[in-house]
């Protein structure tokens, strides 16, 4: 399973979407809330051993899925 | 979609405290309340999401499913005490899901959903086990009975003694094991910091598990094993993820799956 696979599984996992997911997809378009997003870093560190700081999310450096899938594959 | 409540008293509270020994201040103490930048004490979280369970795994026909299936519970805000909550359940893409918002909808306090799932156990074959019991002692079982009868689901009952003893028994060796230089960890209403439940996830096999009885597991025929927890630290927070491997006599057949966060006192609102 690739990463964008593994991350749009997990926000399906959290979310109710009426859509399908897309790299373009901005995080916000998502409605996560902010048990969302800790859910989310401890998938990501458990199956890549990435830690994703909240600092990222909230100054905006990862804006879309894309995004948070490339800083994942740049740094496991 | 469909619409229920829930509402929790004092009584309640205090009856989940008895059975589960889970007297954390954010449920009894008020100033430790304000801290946290809430005006009301708190309902426990497994307390709270204990009916909408019961509700789901009739609607998702769990008695009948063949293979795993998972429920995920996430505490999205502490829920107040005596105070009512409309419960919303829809059914999509095969997932039932339910939604606890207040009258206005504009927070949301409880969701998660039901779901068939994979076999979680292959994954965790591998896995250091930092902390085992033999067996959990059947006082939990007769403490359940006595507050809540003997009609909840056997996975329901299983999931809420597992917890029980968990707290009891485990949240202060867990303490040294996140913390190793606090050799003397004390209880949860003893201690300065303050521990909240987000999310718990119950993975079992209905086939097995809902052919239990309450005679079996008074037996002493439940033990479960916590796994090395995930870790995830920011300045004043941890974030625990831990997963509990649950048998009952030899057989492996419910996985617990909890994140706790952990607040260093200051950093309580934040």
């Amino acid at each position: 399973m690739d990463i964008f696979e593994f991350m749009s599984d997990a926000i399906e996992e959290l979310v109710d979407l009426e859509f399908d997911l897309t790299p373009e997809a901005s995080l916000d378009s998502l409605e996560l809330a902010s048990l969302d997003y800790i859910e989310l870093q401890v998938m990501v560190k458990k199956n890549y051993g990435v830690v994703v700081d909240a600092d990222l999310f909230e100054s905006g450096e990862l804006k879309t899925l894309g995004n948070f899938c490339s800083y994942i594959e740049s740094h496991k | 979609m469909k619409q229920y409540q829930i509402a929790f008293s004092k009584k309640d509270v205090a009856d989940w405290a008895e059975f589960s020994g889970d007297y954390n201040p954010i449920h009894f103490d008020l100033d430790r309340v304000r801290k946290l930048g809430l005006q009301h004490m708190v309902v426990h979280g497994m307390l709270a999401i204990m009916p909408v369970k019961n509700t789901l795994s009739e609607q998702f026909n769990v008695a009948e499913r063949i293979g795993w299936v998972t429920f995920k519970g996430m505490f999205s805000q502490p829920i107040p005490q005596d105070e009512a909550f409309p419960v919303n359940i829809s059914e999509r893409k095969g997932k039932l899901r339910f939604s606890v918002r207040n009258f206005s909808g504009d927070t949301e306090y409880l969701k998660g959903h039901f779901a068939q799932a994979d076999n979680p156990l292959q994954e965790y074959a591998n896995e250091e086990v930092v902390l085992s019991t033999d067996h959990i002692s059947n006082q939990y079982m007769a403490l359940f009975q006595q507050h809540y009868g003997i009609d909840y689901p056997l996975w329901i009952v299983l999931d809420n003694i597992v917890f029980a003893d968990f707290v009891n028994s485990k949240v202060q060796p867990l303490k040294t094991i996140i913390n190793p230089e606090n050799k003397t960890p004390t209880k949860i209403e003893d201690s300065d910091e303050t521990i909240m439940h987000l999310s718990h996830t119950v993975s079992f096999e209905p086939e097995f598990v809902e052919k239990l009885t309450f005679e079996e597991l008074r037996s002493g025929a439940v033990s479960y094993e916590v796994v090395q927890p995930e870790l995830i630290r920011s300045e004043g927070n941890t974030v625990c993820s831990l997963t509990l491997l649950v048998k009952v006599g030899s057989k492996m057949c419910m996985l617990v799956q909890m994140k706790l966060i952990i607040k260093q006192p200051g950093y309580e609102s934040r």
